[in-house]
């Protein structure tokens, strides 16, 4: 590839341009930054403002024959019913114990993979973990409900092994629906977790052995602090993923497990006038979740960064 | 004895793990042999015509091949936007970087079926239509969050002793660029390559809205589960699970074979980055 | 199943070399107001593999089929699309698809071109629950009942849906929560239909209130609130529920499947509607349009092969004589059940829909 490049310093234009790189900062900025702002603009604000227009409105899509008035009685409905406030707090609640869960879980399976199997087999095992994740989400959460049923496979066992009594209800509860969450937040966690964990250098482990440090030692002072951005990255997807679950608290989650992002598309999904409440109730969690986050990023990074 | 844990104690851990991440979907796959119309225990008789019908099913395989197509061009559309915008967030530090990520991020924060709508609506705007690309770019657009992520965790830690060296020695951008910077970054590359293809791949939402009248695999999968989830549906998504674990597997081989004569290389410049 | 359509899809491929060549087909793929072809958002089921064959050969016509699960899906995806709908046919004829209409998003039915009208059961055809404003907006293809479903190996047949608030099948029911409301407000007497509501709202929100506390109160008999058809299905074959408000599709599947379970409208009534297409605004084909809608119902084969399909009843006269001994018993309502169903009032609808939506949340919440 480098003997493309060397190349391409035939002709004036490619040897004009690395120069100008070169040279400028503000033109290497410039090349770097253009394609991401007009995506980041166009993709990610557009939609949102959008959004955020449609929230004011009283009444969208307009029937026929009707003009849009702007409201904030959308906004408004969200204090005035404490049903939804419960929701909500619910939502954050699940989703930070969630996420805790996920990362005590996860780690240590990162761990395994990234610095406990051999080398040469570590990408194997990324691959048969991920694998799970090619199957569509509404067939995994079918296929926990033929695992926890009352006919399913774990009450199967159970009368296999002797156990005569009723059925256990392990469905539609918080911990059929922490289970299938975790089973798909395992993933978002994991992949941060492992590209942090993969470039720890085994020396500084060894050398920290050598010198007689201790396994908790090491972990607490060398594994932990070097692995804090994909703790951080991990924990940041996993409940950015779980505040905006909705099918699953659905299909796993019993009648008083209710999120509040399922409301969300409860609301998107009935035919109707809805969309103005689904957005007011779409801007209140998109802010509550950023400031949420926001402040857990302050929180761990307070600590002097470490250099690379 | 602590050694002891650690030989012992982790890789058991992860099997345990493994099992659990599996066992459900053995007991999907053995349903896809269930002789009825639903899928429960017990299994009293058995037959592989779900298997057989779904194999021969026109339908099923042609939007496979619709989600493979998307899956690829969103998965390239959210690389080469994400790895620039991972740079550009690197320049920066303090509260200027901590508002771009969070800019960056918002997709991932957006309820689902808002962001589809919204999309929806917005390439209406520009009279794009609906269809593969359309799809494909509503994928990037929820792909590219975790590419900066995921490249950012890998970018935090590169140091630019190595990139500063090259350049003295005459390299350009471009070469510094793609010997240097992007083999040290393949590691966090290829998890956000297989995070983007996972994403598309399993999108209903997205698919649903921005899609055209070929469907892509979960829209098809989802109008049929409505009916009465069958049989054929787990023998289906077995079926892909499979393919998709050879295919990696073969990629995983491949590629090892591949690195083998420039590993050194590779290494050298890895393990520089890490010092 | 699409034969034409999955040729082309793989033809698309087969010579492309790379992305772009690959994705080329998508994006210059021409608008599609074409002369011989059919854009239908249907229901899996509604258009059989074995009519669509039979319908395309005959007239030449090539059907573009998207698979759809939902009402509001279809609502938020032609709002989305504006007012240049990428269907000629959806599939929204129940009893939400008024919301359709004061949208603006549907054309009435011309039945000058609807030829084949008088081949729907005569029970169906003059039935209001399709007409808004004096005029037809749809054609019926199915109709639905919404009544107990009920597990027959524990349960003799009940006579009221009183069983599923006794607390002895506590953690053992489940339900809709929208469809089973008009159910229980009839069952607490009041007007489920509304219809004796119109011009006195605070009556109804009284009557909506009354209803969701009743509901709320009486929680801890649900086991789940389900959403689609399939999963009321997989709750019973799981044994997780014994007890369930049930459509009469789902219902029909699982006794034909050989499951115990047994479906009745108790004494305090069940809901009835009908399920079909309808004609987009402006539709782009319109006349392949009315080809097709009157080629469907002109035949009771067709009906038979969508019973089968689906689980429905279909409207098609004939329709029955060409079903088995057991596919007619599952289906099946006796006079006196059929006499229980009420039929939704689109009339009334919006106005009591609105309520029983935001009823719904919070139940859901609660």
């Amino acid at each position: 590839m480098t003997a493309f490049f060397i190349w391409a310093r035939r002709f004036a234009a490619y040897r004009a341009l690395t120069e100008l790189l070169a040279r400028s900062p503000g033109a290497r900025l410039f090349a770097t930054a253009l394609l991401p702002v007009a995506w980041i603009l166009l993709a990610n604000l557009a939609p949102l403002v959008q959004m955020l227009v449609i929230s004011f409105y009283e009444s969208y899509p307009l029937a026929e024959g009707t003009s849009a008035e702007l409201t904030l009685r959308h906004y408004m409905a969200f204090i005035e019913r404490p049903l939804y406030l419960s929701a909500f707090a619910r939502s954050f609640i699940f989703a930070t114990i969630v996420t805790a869960l996920t990362l005590v879980v996860m780690f240590p399976v990162a761990y395994y993979i990234a610095k406990g199997a051999p080398r040469q087999r570590r990408v194997r095992l990324l691959l048969l973990v991920i694998s799970p994740f090619w199957i569509s989400e509404i067939i995994r959460s079918f296929a926990w409900m033929l695992m926890l049923s009352n006919r399913g496979a774990v009450n199967s066992f159970l009368s296999f092994i002797g156990y005569s009594g009723p059925p256990l209800d392990l469905l539609y509860n918080n911990v059929s629906l922490t289970i299938g969450v975790l089973y798909l937040t395992s993933l978002y966690m994991l992949l941060p977790l492992y590209s942090a964990l993969e470039k720890i250098d085994d020396n500084l482990l060894e050398a920290a052995a050598d010198l007689g440090a201790t396994a908790p030692r090491r972990f607490m002072r060398i594994i932990l602090p070097l692995a804090r951005d994909g703790i951080v990255t991990g924990c940041t997807l996993t409940f950015l993923l779980i505040v905006g679950l909705y099918a699953m608290p659905l299909l796993l989650g019993g009648p008083s497990n209710t999120l509040f992002a399922t409301i969300i598309g409860q609301v998107f999904g009935r035919a109707g006038d809805s969309w103005p409440l689904g957005s007011a109730f779409s801007i209140i969690l998109i802010v509550a979740a950023l400031a949420y986050v926001g402040i857990f990023m302050t929180i761990v990074q307070k600590r002097p960064r470490r250099q690379g | 004895m602590i050694k002891l844990i650690g030989r012992i104690a982790l890789p058991t851990y992860f099997w345990i793990f493994v099992a659990w991440l599996f066992l459900p979907l053995a007991v999907m796959a053995a349903m896809g042999f269930r002789d009825s119309n639903f899928v429960a225990f017990p299994i009293q008789s058995w037959t592989t015509d779900w298997y057989r019908s779904v194999l021969t099913d026109r339908e099923m395989s042609a939007s496979l091949w619709v989600s493979l197509q998307v899956a690829l061009i969103s998965t390239a559309m959210g690389l080469v936007i994400g790895t620039p915008m991972a740079f550009m967030v690197a320049r920066f530090t303090g509260a200027i970087r901590a508002l771009l990520i969070a800019v960056i991020v918002l997709p991932a924060f957006i309820p689902i079926v808002v962001a589809s709508i919204s999309l929806r609506m917005f390439i209406g705007n520009f009279g794009f239509s609906t269809g593969i690309m359309a799809v494909a770019f509503g994928h990037a657009v929820s792909s590219v969050p975790f590419v900066v992520v995921m490249l950012l965790t890998r970018l935090n830690s590169m140091s630019t002793n190595l990139t500063d060296a090259a350049r003295d020695l005459g390299a350009d951008d471009f070469i510094v660029f793609f010997r240097i910077v992007l083999p040290y970054l393949a590691p966090a590359l290829f998890g956000a390559f297989m995070f983007c293809m996972l994403l598309s791949f399993e999108d209903f939402t997205r698919s649903f809205f921005l899609g055209s009248f070929d469907p892509t695999f979960p829209v098809l999968l989802f109008a049929k589960l409505r009916f009465g989830f069958d049989p054929g549906l787990a023998a289906i998504s077995t079926l892909v699970l499979i393919v998709t674990i050879a295919l990696g597997l073969y990629a995983e081989r491949f590629s090892r074979r591949r690195k083998l004569g420039n590993q050194g290389q590779v290494t050298a410049i890895g393990d520089n980055g890490n010092g | 199943m699409t034969n034409i359509l999955t040729r082309r899809t793989l033809l698309k491929g087969a010579g492309a070399a790379g992305l772009t060549a690959l994705a080329a087909p998508a994006i210059i793929r021409p608008a599609f107001a074409q002369s011989n072809e059919l854009n239908i958002w249907s229901y899996s089921g509604f258009v059989t593999d074995a009519f669509r064959q039979r319908f395309e050969e005959e007239t030449g016509i090539r059907l573009n089929i998207r698979p759809v699960s939902d009402q509001g899906e279809q609502f938020n995806l032609m709002a989305a699309e504006g007012s240049n709908f990428s269907a000629d046919i959806v599939c929204v004829a129940g009893h939400r698809f008024y919301q359709f209409v004061d949208a603006g998003f549907l054309e009435a039915i011309d039945m000058d071109k609807m030829t084949a009208w008088d081949r729907i059961e005569s029970e169906y055809s003059n039935a209001n629950w399709v007409s808004r404003n004096g005029r037809q907006w749809g054609v019926p293809l199915v109709v639905v009942s919404t009544g107990l479903l009920y597990d027959s190996s524990q349960f003799e047949e009940p006579t009221s849906w009183d069983i599923m608030f006794d607390p002895a099948n506590a953690g053992r029911t489940t339900y809709q929560i929208q469809d089973f409301f008009q159910i229980v407000m009839n069952y607490l007497g009041y007007d489920g239909s509304a219809v004796s509501y119109v011009g006195t709202p605070e009556k109804a929100q009284e009557a909506v209130n009354a209803t969701r506390d009743f509901l709320i109160e009486h929680k801890s008999q649900v086991r789940r609130y389900y959403e689609a058809p399939n999963e009321i299905q997989q709750m019973f074959v799981n044994g997780d529920v014994t007890l369930g408000q049930a459509g009469s599709g789902p219902a029909a599947q699982l006794i034909i499947d050989g499951f115990p379970a047994g479906y009745t409208i108790p004494e305090e009534g069940g809901l009835a509607y009908a399920y079909g297409f309808n004609i987009t605004r402006n539709a782009a084909n319109m006349d392949n349009a009315y080809a097709f809608l009157n080629a469907l119902l002109s035949s009771p084969e067709n009906g038979a092969e969508i019973v089968r399909s689906t689980g429905y009843s279909s409207v098609i006269a004939g329709t029955e004589e060409l079903l088995t001994t057991e596919e007619r018993e599952a289906l099946a309502l006796d006079s006196d059940e059929r006499s229980r169903l009420s039929w939704v009032d689109v009339e009334t609808a919006p106005f009591i829909f609105d309520l029983i939506d935001t009823a719904a949340e919070e139940i859901r919440a609660a």
